[in-house]
């Protein structure tokens, strides 16, 4: 395990999760916050995958510090879960297509671009 | 509650702290995917449910910081997108993801919240 890189990936990661917290105080019944979070998350991600073939320690930086700490899963899974509870069933639904169709998306999107910036 | 700086410097240690644990975690890609999101919700319900963890600083440094940071979303979208020779599997796993981690969160919050409340 390589030190140095886990200790940048913590300080990418640690900058990215401030920034998923501001965008959690978007105000409203449904978390779209998080969802936009989780979304540009994933675009940066899929980018930064494809570019691993380049640059593997700055890929790694870009795609575990700052995609995996702009995005969160236990954060999505609780906000459902208070959904549920809430008898907010359809809202409760559209949080998971969402979270699901727009991160598949826009990672596959994220990684075809950044392919074609390779070429 | 107003924004402070105390506040936005726990998330970021607790989201670097996080970060580094995943990324840590030496499994393969599915296998670290499934280990990290499902016991990172483990423990936002059990810090969700708890007493201990209800002032705004530890929520800000456990939750949102630590929790957020240890779990991922874009992991499972780019470990789908990244999977051509098998997006069926990979979309399957994902799915199933999704429901283990969301009935997870729900049973795990009421059974902590009934030890500790």
């Amino acid at each position: 395990m390589n030190l140095q890189l886990m200790l940048l990936v913590g300080l990418v990661g640690g900058g990215a999760s401030v920034i998923r917290f501001l965008f959690s105080l978007m105000p409203g019944k449904f978390p779209v916050g998080i969802l936009i979070a989780n979304t540009l998350a994933s675009f940066i991600g899929g980018i930064a995958s494809s570019g691993l073939a380049i640059d593997p320690t700055l890929g790694l930086i870009l795609v575990s510090g700052l995609a995996g700490g702009l995005s969160t899963f236990s954060t999505f899974a609780a906000q459902t879960s208070t959904l549920i509870s809430q008898k907010q069933p359809k809202l409760a639904w559209l949080n998971v297509a969402l979270n699901f169709g727009t991160t598949i998306t826009a990672a596959t999107l994220g990684t075809n671009l950044g392919l074609a910036l390779l070429k | 509650m107003p924004l402070t700086f105390v506040q936005l410097a726990l998330v970021f240690t607790g989201g670097a702290l996080g970060s580094m644990l995943r990324f840590a975690v030496p499994f393969d890609q599915l296998e670290s995917l499934w280990l990290v999101n499902i016991v990172g919700t483990i423990f936002l319900a059990w810090v969700n449910s708890s007493a201990w963890f209800s002032s705004a600083s530890r929520r800000a440094f456990w939750a949102t910081g630590f929790a957020g940071g240890f779990t991922t979303m874009s992991g499972i979208a780019v470990f789908i997108s990244t999977a051509p020779e098998s997006p069926g599997f990979a979309a399957i796993q994902a799915v199933a993801m999704f429901a283990v981690g969301i009935a997870v969160y729900h049973l795990a919050a009421k059974r902590f919240g009934s030890v500790t409340r």
